[in-house]
């Protein structure tokens, strides 16, 4: 199964990104009994986007063909396209990107079946002058 | 919207900008700062002036309006803000992501080898989409983005002297200033279709239900209560109003907003004057500094009073003294520009 990590950095030891749309990097790594094949970091280039990142960051891993992605917070809008092109979420846990896979590969990630609340983070959601 | 001059090119109280063509007012409650009492000042201000004048209340803070709440009114639909929403028909798509490219929001989404499909909620409605598409495979759809009402004052000395009109957007729906935009229009066609000698005509460019609208004798005021804030939103309910009054409390962050929306009212060339609210609290000098350096007149202080609360919360009509000179004043700068012939009668 191809997964896509929303992350910190390029490799295995990084920390997983609490943040989907404007995480750093995402990892994406073939799972293959256990086993994690041909690890490729993607550079997100939405984490200075001024609105729309999580859409953009959701199309990447579309893109890439993952069947499911490790994140934090998705936003309803990451979610939505997330979930019309098929592709699962789980929720991350406080650790490295290998330490996450580990989990999902023994089935201990919980699935997300709902966005995060709130809008997204950009120009007019994450500081409204109210 | 009028030319904007660079900064410097300063007139604190251009009466010449003015509609010449009205006797009607047309004043923004803004400030800045949120929290001020933006929207105690309009409901007290307008209520006020309504014992003697028609006025006009518009609830430009679409994102929560609570003007109807404050004053208690009746709730009437008028219209839909719509706006473009473009639709997808995928067999005349050959999925060669131009949309997607087009689209600066990053609503249309492409994924390879799929159909593109639309974020609804990050659409702002712009249609570069639609022309982007060299296969036709673009409708223009719509979407409602919010809604605009007007009701009148249920308690009786104010009814028929006052409405209110007001925008509400959809929640979730991120287009507010389409929607602030579509209710001043909507609130300023009004005040000029009633100003039209030929009444057959007003039927038709008055929508329903304004039958019951009390529009026989205009306005003398139009009151524009606008979010906090110097963003889109609040510069759209500002567009073409005679007077901004910048609400403000005398706080160093009441200053510091009032420093910042001042700014904005120079460069859109509104005159404007300073209420400051609570002004018994905190240090009135940081505001007199303002109104000093920038040359904007203090016409209003109202200090803290329980009881405009109180009465407030029970939706009574708040009568206090300083809401009577505040109305008085205004009545008379009003007065002052219909005399010089600022305005026609």
């Amino acid at each position: 199964m191809k997964v896509a990590i929303a992350s910190t950095g390029e490799g295995l030891d990084s920390q997983a990104s609490p943040v989907f749309g404007r995480c750093s990097h995402l990892v994406v790594v073939d799972v293959v009994d256990g086993d994690f094949k041909n690890v490729k970091a993607i550079p997100n280039p939405s984490v200075n986007a001024s609105g729309g990142a999580g859409i953009q960051t959701a199309r990447i891993v579309g893109d890439e063909k993952a069947e499911a992605v490790i994140s934090g917070s998705v936003g309803p809008n990451a979610f939505e396209v997330l979930n019309q092109l098929g592709i699962k979420v789980y929720k991350m846990v406080l650790g490295t990107v290998e330490e996450n896979l580990n989990l999902l590969s023994q089935g201990k990630l919980e699935g997300s079946t709902f966005p995060a609340r709130g809008s997204g983070m950009g120009r007019r959601g994450g500081q409204r002058s109210r | 919207m009028k030319g904007i001059l660079p900064r410097g090119s300063k007139k604190p109280f251009n009466f010449d900008i003015m509609n010449e063509n009205r006797k009607t007012m047309k004043i923004a409650i803004t400030g800045g700062k949120g929290g001020t009492g933006k929207s105690t000042i309009s409901t007290s201000l307008a209520s006020e002036l309504s014992n003697s004048n028609r006025v006009m209340l518009v609830d430009a803070d679409v994102e929560c309006p609570d003007d109807h709440i404050i004053l208690s009114t009746t709730q009437e639909k008028v219209e839909d803000v719509e706006t473009l929403l473009p639709t997808f028909d995928q067999e005349k798509c050959t999925q060669c992501s131009s949309c997607s490219e087009a689209c600066k929001e990053n609503a249309v989404v492409f994924v390879k080898d799929r159909y593109p499909f639309i974020v609804s909620g990050q659409c702002n409605g712009c249609g570069a989409c639609l022309y982007a598409c060299p296969s036709g495979a673009l409708q223009e759809g719509k979407q409602v983005v919010g809604t605009i009402y007007w009701g009148k004052c249920q308690r009786a000395n104010e009814s028929e002297n006052l409405i209110l009109v007001w925008g509400e957007i959809e929640i979730g729906c991120e287009n507010t200033s389409l929607v602030v935009k579509s209710t001043r229009d909507y609130a300023l066609n009004l005040i000029s279709s009633t100003t039209l000698p030929d009444s057959d005509s007003k039927d038709d460019l008055i929508k329903s239900p304004e039958d019951s609208l009390p529009l026989d004798s205009g306005f003398d005021y139009v009151l524009v209560d606008t979010a906090a804030g110097t963003h889109c939103n609040v510069i759209n309910a500002m567009i073409d109003v005679d007077l901004a009054l910048a609400v403000t409390e005398p706080t160093p962050l009441g200053k510091h907003d009032l420093e910042l929306i001042i700014s904005l009212l120079e460069i859109m060339e509104t005159p404007a004057q300073i209420i400051v609210n609570k002004s018994d609290r905190g240090d009135l000098n940081l505001i007199r500094n303002v109104s000093e350096n920038f040359n904007i007149p203090l016409i209003q202080e109202i200090p803290y009073e329980k009881d405009i609360m109180k009465k407030q919360s029970r939706s009574q009509p708040v009568t206090y003294e300083s809401f009577k000179e505040l109305a008085d004043s205004i009545s008379d700068l009003h007065n002052t520009m219909i005399g010089e012939g600022r305005m026609h009668q």
